[in-house]
């Protein structure tokens, strides 16, 4: 029936097979035959949605359980938002075309702040009351996970459970406790998800806060919520569930070709990372299981590519002969492999050049930062001339193009750093004028740094926006170089990124009035108006400095300090002192373990397939 | 290798672009494991080519796809290899192999023959509509591409309304490729203006494409 109406409805909009589903590889379980029923609800476009590798594992992992389904949800464009509303249709899944509100649970996706807006909408599209408090014994759960999870506080008005860290299990674990407790209220039944291992409910907590706008106390108002939520960690994830054949979008979306988790985790220590801590210790896969993965995975999607996904691929202990041995076996059928962001080192570039055996691709590296010194304090250990010598290697071997990430705006940055960032450039630049024949392509993408929580700079002031904005003039008036592109991250973007990173609770009644105002899709420069946002914090009055220019001390009660990641204060205060001394930190994957406490506090080891 | 494919584009996936289906094709055909020639270039890609665009919004009966097979292939091979990966709404019909000089698809296509469902209630009014654009010497409407006023009777080959059951199915036979071109939104148009609007079309959808030569009407399919 509701197809139906689509059909109507659907030539009006742009992209309509955004919202017809029916994906190969897409599962529909039948609807009573089933005890548990979920979906997954992305807050950003289908395209964006669908490229997101969390999702596609929970989608597998969860449909291959007998007693229960998951299906999945995307934020409506606005043409197709609004048209929606005025028909009265509710957002709904795209396997069985019913509204969220008949399943038990819905499941978001947190990935991005500023995409927070559109969760409120969502949840209104589908007619469930936006505020956690305001939900009955008939709404679903709604329930959110993802990076984002990690400090979930912004978001504790509007979601009733969060899940901190890998969800493989937890999600599981909820999905069980949600049927055997069908027959108790709600609030008791939230009680219940409590206790499992890495979930954590807001409304068990109440919060008070000092005259100066700092949490006072946190106070856990039930036996059932742990005073530290730990995050849940897979340790074995060789033997972790990986989804062969997932949904294969019909549309072009974002990363349109088969994915293979090579590891999870990163232990290159940089400062500001927070993946970099969130998924800490470095999990590898075998070789051998990860080419079964690729040749089933491309005989049941047909894609063209093959993706090799994780924090730093180059890293991986078996990447030479994973990367030869599926170049070999594939790239004869026109299959190629990606490599997404590499470091900048030589090594690096020889295995970009084993993969350009089938497709010529941009290079990417990172740099992060301009001068040697501020690399130093970010412990980025790459060196100029490790970046020198991979450029060489990239234009001799024919490279058409190349990417260049920077931040501005990091902890000690002076003039001198951004000075750094075009010297850099133009030589680079350079150098491609001795190598190449016909000039590649140099595009320097230059973001705004926003310090994260569970990070080193978890207690360091961001940039304001007429900082950002004179930064950013700066290069471009220095800058200026032929056929370089630069291109800038919107700071108003940047700036409202940070007040919601290391936001508190007290941000509930911002986003929720921004969103009333109209904010949605703010991750879209076209539909982003701060002014949303800058009316709402001023209504709710609060600060928006008080989030992101201000220096948090060591005593301070951190909104997301209950969360533990697994890392130690102690640990990311002395990096965080070592970045102020310009010390750098090695890799505890060549030079021993360097005391983050993650090992020994999640009861994990890093697992490294090829050995140390 | 040269071969030519019918097949149905049906109605769960009439949401798809000319590029979605390309690249359906693209992804079946490597599912399949049926070995399709490579381009050369940078980006190798499957040597296919599909038939006349079909508009987003329309399922298709008899839509077509050309092919380049590298190696030895038997229709029926072909056939079990292709039909195992399937995605959901698309049908193979027959298929067979074509000289290698034979014109494209894109090329060749020139007439189409579109069906539009009309229920009952407005069947009485489909007649007229029918009729009123037959005896019509000009149909005019303003192209949705460059706002420009055209007269499609040119365009129009045949309109036919045929009564069932549950109401009729108007059927109209229009040019395809250049100037005389008419597009399937221009047509509801003119049925608009000559009396059915659109929400008197249950559905509609391409039933067949033609090569058409004269008075002759022949199949892509056929010699
Ligand atoms: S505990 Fe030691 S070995 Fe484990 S991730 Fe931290 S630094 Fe590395």
């Amino acid at each position: 029936m509701l197809e139906d109406r689509l059909r109507r409805i659907l030539p009006l909009v742009s992209k309509p097979a955004r919202y017809t589903g029916h994906e190969l590889n897409m599962i529909r379980k039948p609807w009573n035959e089933i005890q548990v029923r979920m979906v997954f609800a992305f807050p950003d476009v289908y395209e964006v949605g669908m490229s997101h590798l969390g999702g596609k594992i929970l989608y597998g992992l969860i449909n291959e359980h007998p007693d229960f389904l998951m299906e999945r949800a995307f934020a409506p464009w606005p043409d197709m938002g609004k048209l929606m509303r005025e028909k009265n249709i509710p957002l709904y899944s795209l396997e069985s075309f019913r509204p969220l509100k008949e399943f038990d649970v819905v499941g978001f996706s947190l990935q991005y702040e500023l995409t927070y807006s559109n969760v409120l909408n969502m949840l209104d599209l589908a007619d469930i009351p936006v505020l956690a408090r305001e939900r009955g014994e008939k709404d679903p759960f709604i329930i959110a996970g993802g990076p984002n999870a990690f400090n979930p506080e912004p978001m504790a008005d509007f979601i009733d459970a969060f899940i901190i860290g890998d969800g493989e299990d937890v999600v599981i674990e909820l999905l069980k406790n949600v049927r055997h407790n069908r027959a108790n209220s709600r609030s008791e039944r939230l009680r219940s998800l409590a206790n499992i291992h890495g979930v954590y409910v807001p409304a068990l907590y109440r919060l008070a806060y000092q005259k100066d706008g700092t949490i006072a106390e946190r106070k856990s108002l039930f036996p059932e919520a742990p005073v530290r939520v730990k995050r849940a960690v897979v340790s074995d994830l060789d033997s972790a569930f990986y989804p062969v054949n997932p949904v294969v979008p019909y549309l072009g979306v974002i990363h349109d070709r088969a994915v293979l988790e090579v590891m999870r985790g990163c232990q290159r220590g940089c400062r500001f990372c927070q993946a970099g801590i969130i998924y800490r210790p470095v999990r590898e896969r075998s070789a051998g299981n990860l080419k079964q993965m690729a040749r089933d995975t491309l005989c049941s999607t047909g894609f063209d590519e093959i993706s090799l996904a994780s924090l730093s691929t180059a890293d991986y202990s078996a990447i030479d002969d994973l990367i030869k041995s599926l170049v070999d076996e594939h790239g004869p059928r026109g299959t190629g492999v990606a490599l997404p962001s590499l470091r900048a080192d030589a090594f690096s570039v020889g295995l970009a050049q084993e993969v350009q055996r089938v497709r010529k691709t941009t290079l990417t590296f990172a740099p992060e930062a301009g001068t040697q010194r501020l690399r130093d304090v970010i412990n980025k250990n790459v060196t100029e001339e490790d970046i020198l010598s991979a450029c060489t290697a990239a234009f001799d071997a024919g490279w058409l193009g190349i990417k260049l990430y920077f931040m501005l705006g990091l902890p000690t940055e002076t003039e001198e750093d951004l000075d750094g960032i075009i010297d850099l450039v133009k030589k680079i630049k350079r150098l491609a004028g001795e190598r190449c024949k016909r000039s590649p392509k140099i595009h320097v993408g230059l973001a705004f740094f926003v310090p994260k929580p569970h990070t080193p700079f978890q207690w360091e002031p961001q940039a304001s926006q007429d900082e950002m904005e004179e930064k950013k003039k700066y290069i471009l008036a220095n800058g200026r170089i032929k056929n370089v592109k630069f291109d800038f991250h919107h700071s108003a973007t940047s700036y409202l990124e940070g007040i919601i990173a290391r936001g508190d609770r007290r941000l509930g009644q911002v986003i929720l009035s921004a969103w009333r105002r109209g904010a949605h899709f703010d991750s879209w420069r076209e539909h982003f108006n701060p002014k949303y946002y800058n009316d709402a914090m001023e209504e709710a009055g609060l600060d928006p400095d008080f989030y992101v220019s201000r220096k948090r001390g060591w005593d301070e009660i951190l909104p997301w300090d209950f969360v533990d990641s697994g890392v130690s204060a102690d640990f990311l205060w002395e990096e965080r002192e070592r970045a102020y001394r310009g010390e750098v930190t090695p890799d505890c994957r060549e030079e021993g373990c360097q005391d983050c406490g993650i090992c020994s506090n999640l009861g994990v080891d890093l697992d490294l397939k090829g050995g140390h | 290798m040269r071969w030519r494919v019918q097949y149905k584009k049906g109605p769960v996936i009439r949401f798809l672009s000319h590029l979605d289906m390309v690249r359906l094709w693209e992804r079946t055909l490597r599912r399949s494991g049926v070995t399709i020639e490579l381009s050369r270039g940078f980006n190798p890609h499957l040597k296919l080519s599909l038939g006349t665009v079909l508009p987003v919004g329309l399922w298709g009966k008899r839509e077509y796809l050309d092919l380049e097979l590298d190696g030895d292939w038997t229709i029926d091979r072909f056939r079990s290899h292709v039909s195992q990966v399937l995605p959901p709404g698309i049908e193979i019909g027959n298929l067979r192999d074509i000289p290698p000089k034979t014109p494209a698809l894109m090329a060749a296509i020139n007439a189409s023959v579109y069906r539009i469902a009309i229920p009952k209630a407005w069947t009485e009014a489909a007649f007229g509509t029918v009729d009123g654009l037959k005896q019509a010497s000009e149909i005019i409407i303003v192209r949705s591409k460059d706002k420009k006023k055209t007269d499609i009777r040119p365009g129009i080959i045949e309109l036919n309304l045929i009564e069932d059951r549950l109401g009729s199915e108007l059927e109209a036979v229009v040019v395809v490729g250049g100037p005389q071109a008419v597009r399937f939104p221009e047509l509801v148009m003119a049925l608009a203006d000559f009396g059915l609007p659109e929400e008197a079309m249950t559905d509609y959808w391409r039933e067949a494409n033609y090569i058409r030569d004269g008075g002759t009407f022949r199949s892509p399919l056929e010699d």
